[in-house]
Order: C-alpha cells, then sequence, then structure tokens
C-alpha cells in the first residue's frame, strides 16, 4: 500500500499495528483528499456544514485510523510510551468514565503537520492520524462529523474555546 | 456522512470510457487466474455496456439514475474476476500486481482492512481525467477484482453527486 507522501506518527511508531490482523486499518490517501477537494457540490453552497467539511479537507493529506478491541488498554499504554514528545505536543487529555484520550499535534514552522489522537477505552483502542495543513478549528468543527469513538473530543482542539 | 458517500462513489461508480489498453500487469494477472476453478470471470466491451445502459434507462424514472446509466455508455472495458467459497490468489502475485500498478501511476485512494477482509481502491488519472479504476476486495475464502477503463472528469461526477443530492433533498421534502 502506497504510504502518504509525509510520514505520520503510525508510519514511525506503529507500523506493526498496521501489519496485525487484530486492528482493522482505514487510510484515505492524498490522492482521494485531493479529488474531494475538486468537487464543486451544489450543497456545499446551500449548506455551512457542508462548507465547513469542504474547507477542512482541502488542507487534509491524509487520514489513517487503526482500532482493535484486543487487549485496548494495554495498547493505548503501549501507544503513549512511543510517541516521541520531542516531535508531538500534547494539545487535550481527557478521561471520562474509563475512557482516556489524548490528543498530539506535530507542529513545523507554525504550521500543524500532523495531529494524532488516541482513544484507550475498556472495549476499544483507536488511533487516528490527519496529516496536513491542519487548522485546528476548522477540525473541531468537524469532530461531530468522524464516525470514530474519541473523535468527539476533537471538538476541544479549536482556540476559540469558551 | 457526506465523506462516506463521497468515498463509497468513487469506489462504486461506473464511468464512461474511451478506447484504452487495461494495463499490462492487471492483464497478466487477470489471464493468469481467470481459468482458475471456481472462477468466475468476463470482460465486458463497452458497446455492450452501452447497449444495457440504454435498456436499463427506459426503466428508471430519476434524473439522477439516468444521468448514471448515460455515463454507463462510454464504457469502453470493464474486467471483472470473483472467486467464491476458495480463494486461490497467491500474495506474491497479488504484491506483483500493486507493484505494477504503481509503475503505471496508479495511486491509492482508499484501502481498507477489517479482520482478514482487505479492500483496495486505486485510480490512475491523467490531466484532471481518471483514465482508469481498479478495485480489489480480498477474503480468505473470496476475492473480487474490478477494472475498469475510462476518461471521467471530476466535472463529470461532479454531476451526479450533485444528481443524487437534488434526489435526496426531493425526498426528503
Amino acid at each position: 500500500m502506497n504510504m502518504q507522501a509525509q510520514q505520520d506518527a503510525i508510519d514511525k511508531y506503529f507500523k506493526q499495528y498496521v501489519e496485525d490482523e487484530n486492528f482493522t486499518v482505514v487510510f484515505i490517501s492524498p490522492k482521494m483528499f485531493q479529488l474531494i477537494s475538486k468537487l464543486d457540490l451544489n450543497e456545499v453552497d446551500n449548506d455551512p456544514e457542508a462548507k465547513m467539511v469542504m474547507e477542512t479537507v482541502k488542507d487534509i493529506r491524509g487520514l489513517r485510523v487503526l482500532t482493535t478491541d484486543v487487549d485496548p488498554m494495554l495498547r493505548y499504554k503501549e501507544a503513549m510510551q512511543k510517541i516521541n514528545t520531542n516531535e508531538y505536543e500534547v494539545l487535550v487529555t481527557v478521561r471520562d468514565k474509563g475512557e482516556n484520550v489524548r490528543i498530539w499535534v506535530k507542529e513545523s514552522d507554525n504550521v500543524i503537520e500532523e495531529l494524532l489522537l488516541l482513544v484507550g477505552a475498556v472495549d476499544e483502542f483507536v488511533m487516528l492520524s490527519f496529516v496536513g495543513n491542519i487548522d485546528l478549528d476548522k477540525i473541531s468543527k468537524l469532530a461531530n462529523n468522524i464516525d470514530v469513538k474519541g473523535a468527539e473530543h476533537l471538538n476541544k482542539v479549536g482556540t476559540d474555546q469558551d | 456522512m457526506k465523506m462516506y458517500i463521497l468515498l463509497l462513489l468513487c469506489g462504486l461508480m461506473i464511468i464512461p470510457t474511451e478506447q484504452s489498453a487495461q494495463t499490462k500487469e492487471i492483464n497478466k494477472f487477470y489471464k493468469k487466474y481467470k481459468l482458475k476453478n471456481n472462477s468466475h470471470n468476463v470482460t465486458i466491451p463497452g458497446w455492450l455496456i452501452g447497449v444495457g445502459a440504454d435498456i436499463a434507462r427506459l426503466s428508471v424514472d430519476t434524473r439522477e439514475e439516468k444521468e448514471s446509466l448515460k455515463l454507463l455508455k462510454k464504457v469502453n472495458k470493464m474486467k471483472i474476476l470473483v472467486f467464491e467459497n476458495d480463494n486461490p490468489v497467491k500474495d506474491k502475485h497479488i504484491d506483483k500486481l500493486f507493484t505494477g500498478l504503481k509503475h503505471d501511476q496508479f495511486e491509492d485512494l482508499v484501502f481498507v482492512r477489517d479482520e482478514e477482509t482487505r479492500v483496495n481502491i486505486l485510480i490512475r488519472e491523467d490531466s484532471d481525467r481518471i483514465k482508469n479504476l481498479f478495485i480489489l476486495v480480498r477474503e480468505p475464502e473470496e476475492f473480487a477484482m474490478v477494472s475498469m477503463k475510462t476518461n471521467m472528469t471530476i466535472d463529470q461526477i461532479n454531476e451526479v453527486i450533485n444528481l443524487m443530492e437534488e434526489e435526496l433533498d426531493t425526498d426528503l421534502n
């Protein structure tokens, strides 16, 4: 499988999860985002939410999601130890009813190149990585449109939080 | 949800094509496996797809369905290879196929793996036209490959999606 041109945390630290059949893997390539961003949908003009989604998509160059329900908390602890804290900065930490969520960003020249979400819960472990020129405000608004456990916590990453 | 609809559309849409050969690696792979036991395979020429689309258009009602079928008329060639109850395809041949596809400028769109099911969708684009679409679905006991040649533009995809949205809005209101 062709990897994103921009290496993400999953490429660097979690390749073994990609090969592990206990994990469900979803990869949306830069090409796919490029095609989507070229679409000129009527709905975008009429629906602010659709417009917001399309504006966010324009800046994303790849998305990868890994999930498993096998030893999820163990995977979460394992993953937490692997993240290079010199490269990734914690943005959000949440612990809520047995669900642990952590969101990291990787920044370069004042541009957020990657957003990494880790969720460790009793029933599931989730790792989600967006790569591109990430606008936190746009991603935070996208939170409820991503049907992945823990993704709703992305609404906390925006800079215009109350 | 919107993203999901767009992904499905890219993966499942039938697209207009002009005369253009299937890639060498796809042809080699197809030839290698089409004669295996339990193989279901078909190569559909464009004219036959066009005739089918014309017939189907007579029996559909919505503009969205008619426009989608209109696109079918331009399909030049489609290759389909399916194995059920037994998947004899070797991993090394899949690897070689993907290497060949990348060499022929195919690019990944989507990859999904869930337990033992793997889905790959790739395209080859040239001057803002999608020239080829390739879909592979693999399970231990089943296999499906669909390869199409196309000359679809983003505008044409746009048109169908906008029609789908219009139909959806009409149904909801």
